[in-house]
């Protein structure tokens, strides 16, 4: 077998299809055709328009980076959402699970295929990008930095495109969804446009620590978002009794410990007050990370007989893992322990920040509460449905409707009450305005708001205990099933050898 | 040897129970026959048995791995040709065959005799560099097939492949599912359409409203259905007293003149036949004729099912 046939061999079956699909069939050509020749105009009409010879290669560069942003994170992800057709009843993901394929190398060849398909529009617009290097005015560095940071992002926004495209096979939702990711891809590729301008004209900027830790951050998080799409586009190909669950509660778990070290080191290493900032972009950053986690909790509660063969039989692991099984009593577990660790960081605050640490522990405790009631609350009531796809939707969605509705429904009531600050957002139910209310140490009624958290925080309690117990039981179930089942098979074999 | 053993399955969507408590099973070198109307819970069935869907109770056994707990050991060994082939665009026949090659972990010589192999059994050598698209529906159903037995599986599930195929390619697809047989393989194949089944099929599995009407050898159905054998009779006498004369003996009934004859049914077997032959030789009724009657499927099937729609 010669080298190449070897190569050929490992290649992923899927990128080797996609490609060629890809390169046989119309919309790559006119993507690429219309890229080289978009690339060609614009870079003449930037080269007359620029009047000042200084920076003429910036606008230059501006003009092929237009080109290149379009097409490598609009057109190119586009196509992996289109292409991605196909993954219901009978279609051909399904059918892909009857090959020796696994649901990973399915998703990951289909990420490849796009790669590939961005480098080539690298590779083309690569001769103008050297003329925008020749031309006075563009940085090697930057030309290099913001080459590799829009690979980085054309590739998760291929994971995310991808990924939606196995949500639904409904026409109607399918349209809706190339209309949402479309906004998307549209705003990401001015705002990046904008971005890399803005770079051009003050490169010196990136030598700064805080634009640093910004870029880090952003390019963190869009990882963060296109790890979770690749792994619930993943678990969305999977068998439907496959464990659909547990790699997306350890990812998010994950998450949460580097966000909690990144913050702690930040806290050590960044100057006082700057720190205080990093400390309020986390918690803002946390919760809307934390929104996927409402998925958790509105899952159905049985065990399905491929889960249950995935339980540890060890009954203290079984204790352990309980929160990362699928279902929603241990979803309701995972929030719990999920804020807990999440937020435990501020409990860190006054051996960092002695004078203001206790005020931080209080507002954590405070947004504890609320966590866990908004992420716990509905999605038990809801629970009882959970069967149903729709109702499952609607508990993913539940926190942040259950943060809108305990604003709106009060304020609503002090409207028709003619009460003019609950009218105005000003009551204990509205989270934003009694954490504002907390960080002020004039203000008085403070036992109000605290009244209603933790009221609150009890009902949720009381509602979700028979749910969180009845998976810690179920977890025990199964993993003492598996060690009887284990104890029987090695008596029968025992048996058997004796009789033999 | 049983390939694949069906073992009291049962589905339910919602209130619909689309395959309840059914049980069969297929051995090598079979192909058995899977009939039902619209509905009955054919496909279901088929999709558990290739671990598309999961039983709500009952297990499947392929070759004694479980659908259950060993899918993918499962998976390995059957090939399954839906009802309808999802379409590829832009892709020419080869590249089709070397993509589920290359899926089925079929690497360099191994994958270019797999398809080499394939691509002989079903002729599709002319068409290879046509797309998939482009073929006609009796060449794709070809491609189809193809795909399948790339892995070399030893069950084939063919869920209604004769479906829209003119008589010329349902006559082709028959002789390659005999020659499969012939390898050694099971096939479990469905259709409505009963004609097309009943040359072809050695045993045959009857499905309605999810539950299994009947299974086993068609002529063996056919006798527990009724037990009497049908016969064809013709005399030089006419018609009428041939028909008289059945109706007088004991054992025989369903009596029906038919062309100028007479189909009638016995119980009792060859030796009652014998005697009824010699009773009708001495009433000079001079017989001229006497056989069996083929077992009809489609007679097989409407007195089995009735005509309940899910
Ligand atoms: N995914 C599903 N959701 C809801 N109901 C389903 C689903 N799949 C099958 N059914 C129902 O189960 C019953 C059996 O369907 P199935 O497709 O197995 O029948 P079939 O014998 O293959 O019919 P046909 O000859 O029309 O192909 C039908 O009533 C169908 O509506
Ligand atoms: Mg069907």
């Amino acid at each position: 077998m010669t080298l190449p046939d070897w190569i050929d061999d490992r290649f992923n079956p899927i990128l080797v299809k996609e490609v060629r699909q890809a390169l046989r069939g119309r919309y790559f050509k006119v993507t690429y055709g219309l890229t080289l020749i978009a690339a060609t105009l614009v870079g003449i009409v930037c080269l007359m328009a620029s009047d000042s010879n200084q920076d003429i290669g910036q606008t230059y560069f501006v003009g092929i980076y237009m080109c290149m942003a379009a097409a490598m994170m609009g057109l190119v992800p586009f196509q992996a959402f289109v292409a991605a057709s196909g993954s219901g009843r009978g279609g051909r993901a399904e059918l892909l699970q009857l090959t020796a394929l696994r649901p990973r190398q399915i998703v990951a060849g289909r990420l490849l295929s796009s790669l590939v398909q961005s480098g080539l529009v690298l590779a083309a617009l690569a001769p103008f990008l050297a003329l925008s290097f020749l031309l006075p005015g563009v940085d090697l560095t930057v030309l290099v930095f913001v080459v590799v940071y829009t690979l980085i992002f054309s590739a998760c926004v291929s994971c995310v495109t991808l990924s939606a495209s196995f949500l639904t096979e409904n026409r109607l939702l399918r349209v809706l969804l190339m209309v949402i990711l479309g906004g998307f891809q549209f705003s990401l590729v001015s705002s990046a446009v904008a971005g890399v301008s803005e770079i051009l004209r003050n490169s010196q900027d990136l030598q700064d620590i805080e634009a640093q830790v910004a870029l880090a951050v952003f390019a963190g998080v869009a990882i963060f978002i296109a790890t979770f799409a690749f792994i619930g586009g993943t678990l969305r190909i999977s068998h439907p009794e496959e464990n659909r669950s547990t790699p997306l509660r350890v990812l998010m778990f994950c998450f949460a410990l580097v966000g909690m070290i990144g913050t702690y080191l930040a806290m050590h290493f960044v100057p006082h007050p700057e720190a205080e900032g990093f400390v309020v972009a986390y918690l803002a950053l946390g919760f809307a990370m934390l929104l996927p986690a409402g998925i958790f909790s509105g899952e159905p509660e049985r065990l399905g007989r491929r889960v249950q063969v995935t339980a540890p039989k060890n009954a203290l692991v079984g204790l352990l893992v309980t929160p990362f099984m699928p279902g929603g009593g241990n979803g309701a577990l995972f929030n719990l322990m999920i804020l807990g660790t999440f937020g435990s960081i501020m409990m860190l605050f006054p051996t960092v920040d002695p004078d203001a640490g206790d005020a931080w522990v209080e507002l954590f405790v405070f947004s504890f509460l609320w966590g866990v009631t908004a992420f716990n609350l509905p999605s038990a009531l809801l629970q009882r449905w959970s069967k149903h796809m729709p109702v499952r939707v609607l508990s993913a969605f539940s926190p942040g409707l259950f943060f809108a509705a305990t604003a709106m429904v009060p304020t609503f009531f002090g409207l028709m009450a003619g009460d003019r600050d609950w009218g105005d957002f000003e009551h204990p139910f509205c989270f934003p305005w009694a954490f504002e209310r907390l960080t002020r140490d004039s203000y008085s009624n403070k036992e109000a708001i605290w009244a209603v958290a933790l009221l609150m925080f009890v009902v949720t309690v009381l509602v979700n205990m028979p749910r969180m117990l009845r998976g810690l039981k179920e977890v025990q179930r199964v993993s003492r099933l598996r060690r009887e089942n284990e104890a029987r098979a090695k008596a029968e074999k025992a048996q058997e050898v004796s009789a033999a | 040897m049983k390939i694949l053993d069906v073992q009291s399955i049962s589905r339910s969507f919602g209130n619909v129970k689309a395959v309840d408590n059914v049980s069969f099973s297929v051995s090598a070198g079979e192909i058995c026959g899977f009939i039902g109307p619209n509905g009955a819970g054919k496909t279901t069935t088929m999709r558990i048995c290739s671990t598309l869907e999961l039983p709500d109770s009952g297990d499947v056994l392929v070759s004694g791995s479980s659908v259950l707990d060993d899918p993918r050991g499962v998976t390995r060994k059957i090939g399954f040709m839906p009802d309808a082939y999802a379409s590829e665009q832009n892709t020419p026949v080869r590249d089709y065959l070397d993509f589920h090659a290359r899926a089925q972990g079929l690497r360099g010589a191994e994958r270019d005799k797999a398809m080499r192999s394939v691509i002989d059994f079903t002729g599709l050598d002319p068409l290879l560099d046509k797309e998939i698209l482009a073929l006609s529906k009796g060449m794709r159903q070809r491609a189809g097939l193809a795909v399948t037995l790339l892995h070399d599986p030893s069950l084939l599930i063919l869920d209604e492949p004769a479906a829209g195929l003119d008589p010329r390619a349902r006559v082709e697809l028959r002789e390659l599912l005999t020659v499969l047989a012939e390898m050694g393989k099971a096939v479990l194949i469905s259709s409505h359409i009963l004609t097309e089944l009943s040359e072809i099929c050695d045993v045959v599995a009857v499905i309605e409203a999810g539950t299994i009407r009947a299974s086993g050898r068609v002529s063996d159905i056919q006798k527990k259905l009724s037990p009497d054998a049908l016969y064809y009779m013709r005399c030089l006498a006419e018609g009428e007293a041939l028909q008289r004369f059945l109706l007088e003996q004991p054992g025989v009934d369903k009596v029906r003149a038919e062309g100028h004859g007479c189909v009638f049914g016995l119980a009792g077997g060859e030796e009652a036949l014998a005697d009824l032959l010699g009773r009708a030789v001495n009433q000079d009724l001079r017989p001229m004729e006497v056989r069996p009657l083929a077992v009809d499927l489609e007679e097989v099937f409407l007195s089995l099912t009735d005509g309940v729609v899910q």
